[in-house]
C-alpha cells in the first residue's frame, strides 16, 4: 500500500508532498524523503563514474527502511519523484507505469501558466490525479 | 452568409496550415501572465485582452473571408452560424453551437464545450474576477464590426470559474451600411 | 511602376478600403492621366459607390431596393463585377469586410474575377494584413506583395 508520494524539484526542494495514511505524523516522511535525496544524488553520479551513460529515469528501489520500501524516479530536468510503499512485493512494471502516469500528471499541472517554476504544486486537478494514480496502483492490468 | 464547406479548392483560396496545440495554449498563458504582472488589476487585464482581441478580429476576417470563400455577410443569423460552425473550426479547431437566440434575432449565445486556450489552466484565488478567455470576445467584436455588425461580446459562463460549458453572448446593436466618405463634393 | 512585357494587358490596379482610404495603387501602364492621384482616387471610389447603388436599384430580378444613394451592406443586393469601354475594361471585386479591389486592363481580358478573388485571398490577406507592422486603414507600401502580384500578373496574359 502506498504511504506517501512526494516531488522535489531541481535544487532539492519539495514541490508536493502528500501522504496516503490517517497518520498526522507527515514529518517522518518528509525525513524519508529528504533522505532519499541523497541516495538518489549517489545513484546518479554513480552511473557517471562507471561511464555509464545512464538515460534512465526510473531510479528502482533506493532504500529499504524498516517498514517501508523507498523508490526513486528522476525526470531529465531533474525534478525527482518518490515512492513511499509498504508493500513487499511491488512489481517492477508496477512503480515504472506509476512513476510514469505521476510525471505526465507532473507536466500537465506545471502547464498550467498560473503555476511558478519552483514553487508548490497548489493545484487541486493535480492532488486528484495524483490520488486516482495511487488507489488503482497495483491493480491487476486491464484483460 | 454564403460559406463553401467543401474543402477550399488551393487555386484560389490558401491552404490552411497548423500549429501545435500546446505551443498555442502555452503562448496564450503565458500572454496572461504578462498582462497580470504588467497592470495588476483584474478588470485592465481583462480590457487589455478584448483590446488585443479586437486588432487581431479586425485582421482575422479578411483572413476568414479569403479561406472560407464568403461572398456576403449581412445576416446576423447566418453569421453567427458559421462563426460557429467554421470559424472557430477554422482557427481553433473546434465547434460551437449557437443557441438562445432572442426574440428579435438580435441576441444569442455561442457554446463551446471544449476550448484550446484553457487546457491545463487553473485559476488562482487571487485571479477570480480573470476573464481567462476574454480575448475570444474581443476577437469576435473587431471581425464583426469590419463586416460592418457592432456588437457587444461578454462571457456569460466560464468553466474556469466552475460552469460546465463556455457560453459567449453575442448582441448586434447596430448594422452600418457603408457610407459615403468625402463630404466635401469635389 | 513595374516591368511587364509590352504585350502586357495590365494597366493599373487599386485597392480600397470601406473608409474610402486608398491603401494601394499599383501602375503598369498608364500613359494618360488628367488628375492628381489623390482626385483621381477620389473619382473612382465615388464611381465604384455610385455604381453599385445603381446596379442594386436597376435590378430587374433582385430584393432589396433601397432608395438610390442610400448606404448599403457590402455584398447586399446583385454584385456588380466589371464594365467595358472600347480603350479599356475596369474589373471590381468586393470583400464583405468592405475591402474594394479594382483593376483596369485591355478590353481583350476575359473574365478577371477568378483573378481578383486571388489576389484578394492569397497575396493582400498573406502579405498585407498578417504584416504585424501594417497598420489597418492606411495606406501601405509593401515589397513582397508588389513581388508576388507582378508575378501574378504575368501569368494572366
Amino acid at each position: 500500500m502506498i504511504v506517501c508520494v512526494a516531488v522535489v524539484g531541481h535544487n532539492n526542494n519539495p514541490l508536493y508532498l502528500q501522504s496516503f495514511i490517517d497518520d498526522d505524523n507527515t514529518l517522518k516522511f518528509h525525513y524519508i524523503v529528504h533522505c532519499s535525496l541523497d541516495v538518489i544524488e549517489e545513484k546518479v553520479s554513480n552511473s557517471k563514474r562507471a561511464g555509464v551513460n545512464l538515460n534512465e529515469t526510473f531510479l528502482g528501489l533506493l532504500y529499504p527502511t524498516e517498514d517501508y520500501k523507498v523508490y526513486g524516479y528522476m525526470s531529465n530536468t531533474k525534478i525527482k519523484f518518490v515512492l513511499v510503499t509498504t508493500d513487499q512485493d511491488s512489481r517492477d512494471a508496477d512503480v515504472r507505469n506509476f512513476f510514469r502516469r505521476l510525471h505526465a500528471a507532473y507536466v500537465d499541472a506545471a502547464s498550467n501558466p498560473f503555476h511558478v517554476p519552483g514553487k508548490k504544486i497548489t493545484s487541486a486537478v493535480f492532488a486528484e490525479r495524483v490520488g486516482n494514480i495511487v488507489k488503482s496502483f497495483g491493480a491487476p492490468a486491464p484483460a | 452568409m454564403r460559406a463553401s464547406l467543401r474543402p477550399s479548392d488551393p487555386a484560389v483560396s490558401p491552404a490552411i496550415e497548423r500549429v501545435n496545440a500546446e505551443l498555442f495554449t502555452l503562448t496564450y498563458g503565458a500572454i496572461v501572465r504578462q498582462l497580470l504582472t504588467d497592470y495588476e488589476e483584474i478588470e485592465e487585464v481583462n480590457k487589455q485582452l478584448d483590446t488585443m482581441g479586437y486588432n487581431i478580429g479586425a485582421r482575422l476576417i479578411d483572413d476568414f473571408l479569403a479561406k472560407a470563400n464568403i461572398t456576403k455577410c449581412t445576416d446576423f443569423r447566418e453569421t453567427a452560424d458559421v462563426i460557429a460552425k467554421v470559424g472557430f473550426k477554422m482557427f481553433l479547431n473546434v465547434t460551437a453551437t449557437v443557441a438562445n437566440w432572442s426574440a428579435d434575432s438580435m441576441e444569442c449565445s455561442l457554446i463551446l464545450e471544449d476550448n484550446p486556450l484553457v487546457d491545463f489552466v487553473e485559476l488562482p484565488e487571487t485571479c477570480q474576477g480573470l476573464s481567462y478567455c476574454n480575448i475570444l470576445c474581443g476577437v469576435l467584436r473587431g471581425a464583426l464590426e469590419m463586416v460592418s455588425m457592432r456588437t457587444e461580446v461578454k462571457f456569460v459562463k466560464d468553466m474556469l470559474r466552475g460552469d460546465d460549458v463556455f457560453e459567449i453572448r453575442m448582441k448586434l446593436l447596430e448594422q452600418m451600411p457603408e457610407e459615403y466618405p468625402y463630404k466635401n463634393d469635389e | 511602376m513595374a516591368a511587364l512585357a509590352p504585350t502586357s494587358r495590365m494597366r493599373c490596379m487599386y485597392i480600397f478600403n470601406r473608409n474610402g482610404v486608398c491603401l494601394h495603387y499599383h501602375v503598369w501602364m498608364r500613359p494618360h492621366t488628367t488628375l492628381s492621384q489623390q482626385q483621381d482616387q477620389k473619382l473612382m471610389f465615388g464611381l465604384l459607390f455610385s455604381l453599385k447603388s445603381f446596379t442594386a436599384k436597376m435590378d430587374p430580378v433582385g430584393g432589396n431596393k433601397g432608395n438610390l444613394g442610400m448606404p448599403s451592406l457590402p455584398g447586399q443586393g446583385c454584385s456588380f463585377h466589371s464594365f467595358r469601354t472600347n480603350t479599356y475594361k475596369l474589373s471590381f471585386m468586393e470583400s464583405p469586410s468592405g475591402i474594394k479591389l479594382i483593376l483596369v486592363t485591355d478590353p481583350r481580358m476575359g473574365d478577371l474575377r477568378e483573378a481578383l478573388r486571388f489576389i484578394y485571398n492569397n497575396i493582400y490577406v498573406e502579405y498585407v494584413v498578417k504584416n504585424p507592422l501594417y497598420t489597418l486603414g492606411q495606406p501601405f507600401k509593401c515589397e513582397l506583395f508588389n513581388s508576388t502580384l507582378d508575378q501574378y500578373v504575368k501569368t494572366l496574359q
